[in-house]
């Protein structure tokens, strides 16, 4: 690889945006080329110049006090704190609420996997993040799970369906590494995340969010979902054959 | 009526009120003036209070700081700030070839003072992500979100805030070292 690459891969490796495999490679390169160590340490040794909490502005006593009267008036409809708006507010957003809050709170914990599925799959979308192994024969692509997870994903070939199977990778979902599969289907790709997770089988769900559309579901103890820009149609077809 | 308002009281305790700090700092480091930012966060904290409707589940600290990050922009907007963005482009190009490490000096980046002066003179759009990435923490997609641009964009912004703080740190050091 060259330094002109590296140059940005350097902020990605410090953030820890890389893939296992980018890492793998960058540090590789890292014991190998001076200038792009002495980048490296720079960069680092900036990061922990900003990390000091003398840079923060710490948060005034008496703000959090003010912040506090803004939600306490609104909520008891009292005088508002700051806003004159507040008060006619109030009375429409408490219908809305009654409704809604409960329903919502209720899906916080769904919505936030589903946001990590989704990130994990624009991720993988990101600079040659798609795959650390490519293939399109599953022969290649089980075997090289092996040792590198604890657990053996399912991969199949849909090819003859025409959802090709081009490769696989490894990812981290829910503090536990996860295999990714990655199909293709026209130009849309999908990814096939599965990792562990105890429990009776659970029927797919559905689920919309930035765009994306997301299939899980849970079978013989994995926890599985596919994620695409694919149609929900198409999606549903293809999660149909992987089952 | 009245569980369900306790309830999403308790709700926007959970969700919003852990990121206050955080909402402030950013609040703080995007608007100058400590007056200016109280209100703007007074604002962001009602707003987010009245709008929780809004917010679709998922990351609620990327949520909350979209909201501060916005009323900051509309801020500048509003008031044709123009002095969060000096444009010092020019100077830091200069020493920007051969500021590429010097190790010895950004050892001095630890004076805080310095650090705080040099974010102060980034172009706020760098500064912006480099607050979210280093402060808050935030992932480059969280980082997205909150910016409202691509992340090939965040990766970028975080390259060059952190060139140009590089650059800007070696001129500091040089200034004061009667270098040049």
């Amino acid at each position: 690889m060259s330094c002109e690459l590296m140059k940005d891969l350097v902020h990605a490796y410090l953030d820890g945006e890389l893939s296992l495999t980018e890492q793998l490679n960058f540090e590789q390169h890292l014991s190998t080329c001076p200038q792009c160590e002495q980048a490296y340490q720079s960069f680092s040794r900036l990061r922990e110049g900003l990390r000091q909490p003398d840079l923060r502005y710490e948060l005034p006593p008496q703000l959090r006090e003010k912040l506090r009267g803004v939600t306490q008036s609104s909520q008891k409809r009292m005088m508002p704190f700051v806003f004159g708006r507040v008060l006619a507010m109030a009375a429409t957003f408490a219908i809305l609420l009654v409704g809604g809050s409960l329903l919502w709170s209720t899906h916080v914990n769904q919505r936030s996997l589903a946001q990590d599925l989704v990130d994990a799959h624009v991720r993988s979308m990101l600079a040659n993040h798609l795959m650390d192994v490519a293939s399109t024969d599953q022969h290649t692509v089980k075997p090289w799970f092996d040792g590198k997870l604890d657990f053996a994903p399912p991969v199949v070939d849909l090819a003859a369906k025409e959802f090709p199977l081009i490769g696989g990778r490894l990812d981290y979902l829910r503090n536990h590494p996860a295999a990714a599969m990655i199909y293709q289907h026209r130009k849309h790709i999908i990814n096939v995340f599965v990792w562990p997770e105890n429990g009776t089988d659970e029927a797919i769900r559905e689920t919309t969010l930035n765009g994306y559309q997301l299939i899980e579901w849970r079978h013989n103890n994995m926890r599985e979902a596919a994620v695409s820009d694919l149609n929900l149609e198409e999606l549903k077809q293809f999660v149909g054959l992987l089952h | 009526m009245e569980p369900q308002e306790s309830t999403k009281a308790a709700l926007f305790e959970r969700i919003v009120t852990p990121h206050v700090e955080a909402a402030w700092n950013l609040t703080r480091w995007l608007v100058r003036d400590p007056h200016d930012a109280e209100d703007i966060i007074q604002e962001a904290y009602l707003r987010a209070f009245r709008s929780i409707d809004d917010y679709r589940g998922g990351d609620a600290k990327s949520w909350f700081l979209t909201v501060v990050r916005n009323l900051c922009h509309t801020f500048h907007r509003k008031t044709r700030a123009k002095q969060m963005t000096i444009a010092l482009d020019e100077q830091i190009d200069v020493v920007q070839e051969n500021a590429v490490m010097p190790l010895e000096k950004i050892e001095q980046a630890s004076d805080t003072q310095q650090l705080k002066l040099a974010m102060e003179r980034l172009p706020a759009e760098y500064r912006e992500a480099l607050i979210l990435r280093e402060f808050e923490g935030l992932s480059y997609k969280q980082i997205a979100d909150v910016s409202g641009v691509p992340m090939g964009t965040v990766m970028s912004r975080l390259a060059r805030g952190r060139e140009k703080l590089v650059a800007l740190m070696a001129t500091t050091v040089a200034d004061e070292g009667g270098t040049r």
